[in-house]
């Protein structure tokens, strides 16, 4: 799990998104006086406004899939594309603009314009979550084609460009079911010890799961559940970003505990209470029919299991921290913290400050317990002053910030803080 | 009503009832394997069914004129069909193409079966039965042909081959060159393909629209370059064609003899030797075979699996004297044939006058659709 202090862009990237994610999420539950309802878990594609794109398959037939779109009334069209009546077929040369179903080979760049689309047959169904727009494939789509689904807004409300919004899309690759699959879940994050469960705060904010290969780009989170003692999936335990939220190689997943329940007092957390209870256990279940980038399920499901202890309230002190200093200008450097960190976080973002008050070029590595980091130096350390920089943003499993606990954030006008330096001299 | 009518007209007077039959109002025609096409009057599209011994004539309703004035034509068609059938380009086989030549759009027989291919020897419907009709119109707009609200009629192939192995394609079932062309010319359907008899290749003569039963001739030729009579070859590509002022078809084979038949011999029951008047070249199967006229003369391009595009001068076959019916020396023999660029070409068909449709194998790769003008010939 070496990450390279340089990094890419694109890690930066994501580590940012997962930052601004979180603020906007705070900002906006910390609007919320009322109880908001519930939002639907996310499944293939979703969004607030309760469209979602499903891809519905027979039990051990991917290749016979249904392309599914709920939450779409057609009251919400202006235009008179209504068949005459539930279950009639509608005319493909119409709706083949409205919902496009492109078949593509994998690696398949961007889709022209003019590319024909997959034949099929399009008709609505009624059922109690509403009206369902369906799109069935004339033929069996090959396996490890993808499926690209684009709601046309524009088409289907009738409405401008402008005044439409943003099409709606979705992804999905037939699985080869005749090839063995490989992938696995590797572990969940936090972990306790070989053999023991892990004791996580009750307001725990992020989990990890990683996978032993990269995983496809389609919805990863209606194939988890967070199971209470009792069995029973906690309902809109995670926030549902489309497509999930992964690392630039998709191996590793972040879940987000859904802030508003875990923030006390805001409307989530008082209409549905906490995700996780003090003293009661939980687990995670991944199921298999999560795909990996190669269209495939998972060797085996995987569970992961918590005890959920006190709420931990304490930022991260990195001024607490205990350096094990180089002896050698090639030994790392060794950092061991008092209480878990991140572990994400806690790889990406520390850095050091050399005597010439420039980065030092390091590989940072976190140990799964999110309680000690591994700074490796790329060329010899130089003797003399370093500054271990902790930017504001380095969180604990809970969402704390040094100097600021997770209950605070959001509202105050503090900004992002500010970094902490803890100085030491290293000599040999 | 109109059909009601008819259909009760034809139970009166038709006694071969077995080999007829229409559509119901309310279902398409069930076709098991779109062999081979070619279109009649009036938009009506035969479809040669080679797995059901059937012929079938879709009323596609495509009857607006239409004409093609300029280039035309799509690139990678496969990557393209095969988006339309969700699977890979590899996996995309064209089985036939033909021109509906009063709108002059496309009509392409598709299946799924080209990552089966495994053996030069093996033609489309060795591989699989083509599923799909394509249209493709002048702007390369494709669309899905639907047949299920057609009108249609059917007629029964007698003695089509049965299902047995072929004798050097192991795997392969005689019985998908039950049908191997087809042409309507003057009010008759001529299928070429394979029968159930002991001198299998045969010839069947419809009249559309559908009324009797067809006629079957058996049909047998001289190959010069293998030095024998052959009987179980089926026709791979033929045009009807008058030589002075009789009526012949103008048929060719694999390896790849010429041969003409006088089409007033090709009566129900008998068994016809061909007049082979040119062997044009080994290891090589004829693909398509079209008539087109330059200059007001009129000339037989030749599509070749494994040669270059061949034109026939049609009076250099008129005037060829004798036969050919002892085996030559090398592979060419008798009538000449000029050749043009167009290696790969794999599907051809005649488009109004001015042009010719081919699908085209690129060194690249990709196989392309395009019209190619009769000037460049």
């Amino acid at each position: 799990m070496g990450r390279t202090a340089v990094g890419s862009r694109t890690a930066e990237a994501i580590g940012r998104l997962e930052t601004a994610l979180l603020t906007l999420g705070l900002l906006l539950l910390t609007g919320f006086n009322e109880p908001t309802s519930a939002t639907v878990p996310e499944r293939a594609g979703s969004e607030p406004g309760g469209i979602e794109i499903r891809f519905e398959t027979p039990e051990g037939r991917p290749d016979l899939v249904t392309v599914v779109v709920i939450g779409l009334e057609p009251a919400d069209s202006t235009v008179d594309l209504r068949p005459p009546s539930e279950g009639d077929r509608l005319d493909p040369r119409i709706w083949r603009d409205i919902l496009r179903v492109v078949a593509v080979e994998p690696d398949f760049g961007a889709v022209p314009s003019d590319f024909p689309s997959l034949l099929g047959s399009y008709s609505w169904a009624r059922d109690e979550t509403g009206a369902q727009l369906r799109f069935r494939p004339k033929f069996p789509p090959t396996p490890g084609i993808e499926l690209r689904v684009t709601l046309d807004q524009t088409a289907w409300r009738g409405l401008s460009p402008d005044e439409s919004g943003a099409d709606f899309t979705a992804r999905w690759t037939v699985p080869d079911l005749t090839r063995a699959p490989t992938t696995r879940v590797e572990g969940v994050f936090p972990s306790g010890t070989q053999g023991e469960t892990v004791v996580v705060p009750s307001n725990l904010l992020r989990l990890y799961v990683h996978f032993s290969a990269p995983m496809s780009a389609h919805a990863v989170l209606p194939h988890i559940e967070l199971l209470d003692d009792s069995g029973t999936a906690v309902p809109v335990a995670f926030v549902g970003i489309p497509g999930g939220l992964w690392d630039p190689e998709r191996v590793r997943l972040t879940l987000l505990v859904h802030p508003g329940r875990v923030k006390r007092g805001v409307g989530p957390n008082q209409a549905m209470g906490p995700v996780l209870e003090e003293g009661r256990r939980y687990r995670l279940r991944i199921a298999s029919q999560a795909l990996d980038a190669d269209g495939l399920p998972l060797v085996e499901a995987f569970e992961h299991e918590m005890l959920v202890g006190p709420p931990d309230l304490q930022p991260p002190d990195p001024q607490q921290w205990q350096l094990d200093l180089p002896k050698d200008p090639q030994d790392a450097l060794r950092i061991r913290l008092l209480e878990p960190a991140d572990r994400a976080l806690l790889e990406r973002l520390p850095w050091i400050e050399g005597p010439d008050s420039r980065p030092v070029s390091v590989d940072s590595s976190a140990s799964v317990d999110g309680l000690s980091l591994t700074l490796k130096p790329h060329q010899d350390w130089a003797p003399g002053r370093h500054v271990l920089v902790i930017p504001p943003e380095l969180e604990d499993p809970s969402g704390n910030r040094p100097g600021r606990r997770f209950e605070e954030a959001g509202q105050d006008a503090r900004g992002p803080g500010e970094e902490i330096r803890v100085v030491f001299e290293i000599r040999f | 009503m109109r059909k009601t009518l008819v259909l009760l007209l034809v139970l009166l007077t038709v006694p071969a009832l077995s080999v007829f039959a229409e559509g119901e109002e309310s279902s398409g025609p069930e076709l098991s394997s779109i062999s081979a096409l070619a279109f009649g009057p009036d938009g009506v599209l035969f479809v040669g069914d080679a797995k059901a011994g059937s012929l079938f004539a879709l009323e596609t309703g495509d009857t607006t004129p239409g004409k093609v004035t300029e280039r035309m034509g799509i690139q990678d068609v496969e990557t393209r069909l095969a988006a339309m059938l969700g699977t890979r380009s590899s996996e995309v086989l064209i089985h036939d193409l033909a021109v509906n030549p009063i709108s002059q759009k496309i009509y392409l027989a598709v299946s799924r079966s080209r990552a089966k291919w495994e053996s030069r020897w093996q033609l489309p419907n060795d591989l699989g039965d083509a599923a799909l009709l394509v249209r493709i119109d002048a702007d390369g707009e494709m669309e899905a042909v639907e047949t299920e609200s057609m009108n249609w009629t059917k007629a029964d192939l007698p003695d089509p081959v049965g299902e047995k192995e072929h004798r050097w394609k192991k795997g392969t079932s005689l019985r998908v060159d039950a049908i191997t062309d087809m042409v309507f010319d003057h009010g008759t359907v001529w299928v070429a393909g394979l029968s159930n008899e002991e001198f299998a290749s045969a010839v069947w003569r419809l009249a559309y629209p559908f009324s009797d039963k067809a006629t079957k001739t058996t049909v047998e030729v001289y190959h010069g370059a293998h030095g024998e009579w052959e009987t179980h070859a089926p026709i791979r590509t033929f045009v009807p064609y008058r030589l002075g002022d009789t009526d012949h078809l103008l048929a060719a084979y694999l390896c790849t003899p010429l041969v003409t038949f006088k089409t007033a011999d090709l009566s129900d029951g008998a068994h016809v030797k061909g007049r082979t008047v040119a062997e044009m070249g080994s290891g090589n199967y004829p693909l398509d075979m079209v008539v087109y006229q330059k200059n007001g003369e009129d000339r037989l391009l030749i599509a070749n699996s494994n040669l270059p595009l061949m034109i026939v001068n049609p009076k250099d076959v008129a005037s060829f004297e004798g036969e050919i019916n002892t085996e030559v020396e090398g592979y060419i023999a008798g009538v000449p044939y000029e050749i043009r660029s167009g290696n790969g070409i794999q599907q051809m068909d005649r488009m109004g006058d001015d042009w010719i449709v081919v699908l085209q194998r690129l060194p690249g790769g990709t196989l392309d659709l395009y019209n190619m003008s009769v000037k460049r010939f």
